[in-house]
């Protein structure tokens, strides 16, 4: 059977999908709804392929990774397969580790601009129509605030600090109330002009 | 910016150059800062309109990266964007602000520059903006 391919580039990267359509979901015959193999080709970089397993992972890992740098988070992100870290120089790190125990893991380092046209060929994957990828389980989870979500924040930050007073000065009242109350001197006449 | 926007049928939300100009005002660290409360569908026009602008701009933005992974032997590009951002925020941001003062010294906020840059290249895509997007209400 005829396997159909893709090619999305981006300057210095080039993804290569491989697959065949699945014709139990009436795909057409240029569709790849089941991937056989992949490769990525950086310049100046080994070639990387593998199964559709290992795409998912370092997929999970670049726009996990993406999402702390637009965060401003420098966090090393390690995983199963492939582990990412920003570089004292400014560079991305990634150490790919085989699932086949005597291959070796291979380092590579990327720089600002070969990271982002990975991150693009990525992008073209997720929205090409010829291709059927569950994007879902790849993209990382967030706790999704919303705008007005965050509005009631700032409206609890206000109202925070005087709720705080009022109840630490009603604390405090009723403590020496109640001292007071106990006090046996409490009835006893006190006359200044007596103790002068 | 203005042409960008009608071509992303934002005509409801930005329908004239004054209305974006306005919510650019709502950076406190410009000279003309108004304090506006931005709506939602404000915020998503803004992110539209960066998302489409990074898009356009991606084959500079990618060079002057470049220029900056290479800053041994290609300092150029990456210099001239140090000095025209630093220009423009002398031009349009309040200067007498100590964190403006900051912003354009270059020892301290390289690293800043750097980042907004990548912020950019990572968000002109359609999946770029919904990144950016999540990225910006979990700060």
């Amino acid at each position: 059977m005829l396997q159909n391919k893709y090619t999305f580039s981006q300057t210095s990267a080039v993804l290569e999908i491989v697959g065949l359509p699945d014709y139990s979901k009436n795909d057409n015959k240029t569709k790849i709804s089941i991937i056989s193999s992949w490769k990525l080709s950086i310049i100046d970089q080994p070639e990387i392929e593998g199964s559709i397993d290992h795409l998912k992972s370092i997929l999970q890992s670049f726009y996990k990774y993406s999402s702390l740098i637009l965060l401003d988070k420098k966090e090393k992100l390690e995983s199963k397969l492939i582990d990412i870290c920003l570089g004292e120089d400014g560079l991305h790190y990634l150490l790919l580790k085989s699932t086949k125990p005597e291959v070796k893991p291979l380092t590579l380092k990327l720089g600002n601009a070969e990271f982002t046209d990975v991150i693009n060929c990525f992008d073209q994957l997720g929205q090409s129509e010829d291709i059927n990828f569950n994007f879902q389980t790849i993209l990382p989870e967030y706790k999704k605030q919303n705008f007005f979500f965050r509005d009631r924040n700032k409206i609890f930050n206000i109202l925070l600090p005087p709720l705080l007073a009022f109840i630490s000065i009603s604390f405090l009242s009723l403590f020496f109330n109640y001292s007071y109350e106990n006090n046996p001197k409490k009835n006893q006449d006190i006359s200044y002009i007596k103790l002068l | 910016m203005y042409s960008l926007s009608n071509k992303l049928s934002l005509h409801e939300t930005l329908p004239t150059k004054v209305s974006i100009w306005k919510l650019r005002c709502n950076n406190p660290l410009r000279k003309t800062f108004v304090s506006n409360k931005i709506k939602h569908y404000e915020f998503e026009a803004l992110l539209k309109l960066t998302s489409e602008m990074a898009k356009y701009l991606y084959p500079y933005i990618r060079s002057i990266l470049s220029s900056l992974d290479n800053h041994k032997t290609r300092p150029e590009l990456w210099n001239d964007f140090q000095n025209r951002l630093i220009d423009l925020i002398k031009e349009r941001f309040n200067t007498e602000s100590i964190l403006v003062k900051k912003l354009i010294n270059i020892e301290y906020s390289k690293t800043l520059y750097r980042k907004i840059l990548l912020s950019l290249a990572l968000c002109n895509s359609e999946d770029g903006y919904n990144r950016l997007k999540i990225s910006l209400l979990n700060l």
